[in-house]
């Protein structure tokens, strides 16, 4: 476990990190739309969740049964996702129907 | 007029809040089992303020990962938000004093720019800037609520019902594929697919993290190549 002062650090580089990604655009508002590096700043991003997404996935497939209960949790997120649109409501959705299943599984 | 736009701002944010407290509740909890101090988990709502992010940076402090490892992977999570402030102050007046411009950018999370991108234009140009502080406000006020009540009786309610603790292991996937279900495919597909198979196949020969940032990489590299996924 890191130290309470390496925490400290870590946590107020992201914060300033996370906020002039979130500025700098705001104060450079004109500029060309089109070009190379307007294409690799729009992939950054989908690239970014799309990677997460199979490194926080994977944990959750193993057996039949794990695999069979994080199938249909997904299908939830994603049938409330076209139902709702948003992020919040599909993520709780499908977090409250994975989590049904696992009592299930239980009982 | 500025305080009606402003109020109007957080009743506006009810929906998003009502979203993000539970999600920065299960943060909470989250960060009293992987045993981060209760000052640094209500720290990382309070001064990131981004929800998958979070849990991330999370995972990797608990993990013991190197500090660029950390920063990097966040903020390279976060880098989609360079493509929010531009659409945002397109739709604020040029002349527009407050609240500033950095106030603002601070709130910018995923749910706020696509709630405001679907309001600002039905506002007056005056009202905009201080509507826009309003529904942060309420996001914000929202995400800090549910990181300290997670934190505070995150323990006993896991203790209580043990079942929680799986389940909790799923917000992060259904955030992501939530989060991939809003982009647009035309723009991001082979960036999108080139990233997941990397860092699928990446997992199983070096840690996560690193697979994480290969498949990062690679995605953006994959905007390189030509065709109709990348236009």
């Amino acid at each position: 476990m890191r130290d309470f002062s390496g925490a400290l650090a870590i946590v107020a580089l992201c914060g300033i990190g996370t906020y002039l990604l979130r500025l700098t655009p705001m104060l450079y508002r004109s500029g060309s739309d089109g070009g190379a590096a307007s294409r690799f700043s729009g992939a950054v991003g989908p690239a970014a969740i799309a990677a997460l997404f199979v490194a926080m996935l994977l944990p959750l497939l193993g057996t039949v049964g794990k695999t069979s209960i994080t199938t249909v949790a997904l299908l939830t997120t994603i049938i409330a996702q076209r139902m709702f649109g948003g992020v919040a409501m599909p993520t709780m959705l499908g977090t409250v129907a994975y989590g049904l299943l696992l009592v299930l599984r239980m009982s | 007029m500025t305080a009606r736009s402003v109020r109007e701002g957080v009743l506006d944010s009810l929906p998003i809040a009502a979203g993000y407290f539970p999600i920065a509740f299960s943060f909470g909890v989250s960060a009293v089992q992987a045993g981060i101090s209760p000052l640094i988990g209500v720290l990382i709502s309070a001064v990131v303020f981004a929800g998958g992010s979070q849990f991330v940076l999370l995972g990797l402090l608990s993990s013991g990962a190197a500090l660029p490892a950390v920063v990097a992977t966040t903020l390279l999570m976060n880098a989609r938000h360079l493509l929010y402030g531009r659409r945002i102050a397109q739709s604020l007046p040029v002349s527009h004093a407050s609240p500033p411009k950095p106030l603002l950018a601070f709130g910018l999370t995923d749910e706020v720019f696509a709630c405001a991108i679907g309001r600002l234009h039905d506002l007056a140009e005056t009202e905009r800037a201080h509507w826009l502080f309003g529904l942060q406000c309420g996001a914000y006020l929202a995400w800090v609520a549910g990181t300290i009540l997670g934190i505070l009786t995150g323990a006993q309610i896991v203790d209580r019902f043990p079942i929680l603790r799986d389940a909790l292991g799923f917000v992060l996937p259904a955030l992501f594929l939530s989060l991939l279900l809003n982009l647009d495919w035309r723009d991001s597909r082979v960036s999108v697919l080139i990233a997941a198979i990397v860092t699928l196949v990446l997992t199983f020969f070096v840690p996560v993290h690193l697979a994480i940032l290969a498949g990062i990489v690679s995605g953006i590299c994959g905007a390189a190549l030509p065709g109709r996924g990348n236009a």
